[in-house]
């Protein structure tokens, strides 16, 4: 039955996808905390505060695209064979890690990007706390 | 008892489930910001932070029960898988919007008071 290796497909689709979101917030929300860290000037509470918001905003926008893109259509005239089925399945986890490493990066870009204005807003408040000596 | 009704057993305890977690990490974790924007005034960051709960369990409880209605017919198994990831997949990106959407509007809120400390 090709339905039952679409099912198959299924069961080897979504662990994988799980365990990888999973893996990649852990890496960049633990390397995540020493640049919040360097934004907020090393106060504690709001750096976790905000690695927090932004983990589970990392975790439902790739979950929820990892379920979206979920299924599998195959409108082959004969039966669905494995070959089939690893090509599909190879275009689709694929396609999930490039996606995946994006989101990586853009969620970097947010860190340097908060780093570069904090260091900016150092800069201003020591000039102008020179100036006003 | 047809695939739909199966379908809509599955799907209600898991959408609930995670609106509610989600929505109780937001709660804890919010305050913070919170109490940066109303300063030291305690108790209206409270209220503050259990309306806006209130009102998130609200829209998002409401939206996802709202989507039964209009549910797609299920014949058999693979269907249901189908429908029932496509349907959690959207909500969840929903839900990631809202709250990105809300982050983008407390950075904008909070920046001048965090970093000028």
């Amino acid at each position: 039955m090709e339905n039952s290796k679409i099912i198959i497909g299924y069961l080897i689709y979504l662990p994988i996808v799980i365990a990888l979101t999973i893996y990649v917030s852990k890496v960049l929300f633990k390397n995540g905390k020493a640049y919040m860290m360097n934004i907020f000037k090393g106060k504690e509470e709001i750096t976790i505060a905000t690695n927090k918001l932004f983990e589970i905003g990392f975790y439902l926008i790739n979950i929820g695209w990892a379920l979206l893109i979920l299924k599998i259509s195959y409108y082959g005239q004969n039966e669905m064979n494995y070959q089939t089925l690893i090509e599909i399945l190879s275009k689709k986890l694929g396609g999930f890690s490039i996606y995946l490493g994006v989101m990586l990066f853009l969620n970097l870009l947010l860190f340097f990007r908060g780093m570069n204005k904090s260091k900016q807003s150092n800069k201003t408040t020591t000039t102008k706390i020179s100036l006003k000596k | 008892m047809n695939y739909n009704i199966i379908s809509y057993i599955i799907y209600l305890p898991i959408i609930f489930f995670i609106t509610i977690k989600v929505g109780w990490m937001f709660y804890k974790n919010g305050e913070l910001f919170l109490s940066n924007i109303f300063g030291s005034d305690l108790a209206l960051v409270k209220k503050v932070n259990s309306l806006l709960l209130t009102g998130y369990y609200l829209v998002n409880l409401g939206y996802s029960i709202l989507t039964i209605a209009y549910w797609e017919r299920i014949n058999h198994t693979l269907e249901l898988i189908n429908v029932m990831s496509s349907t959690l997949g959207k909500i969840i990106l929903l839900l990631a919007l809202l709250h990105y959407n809300n982050i983008f509007w407390l950075k904008h809120v909070t920046k001048s008071n965090i970093l000028k400390q």
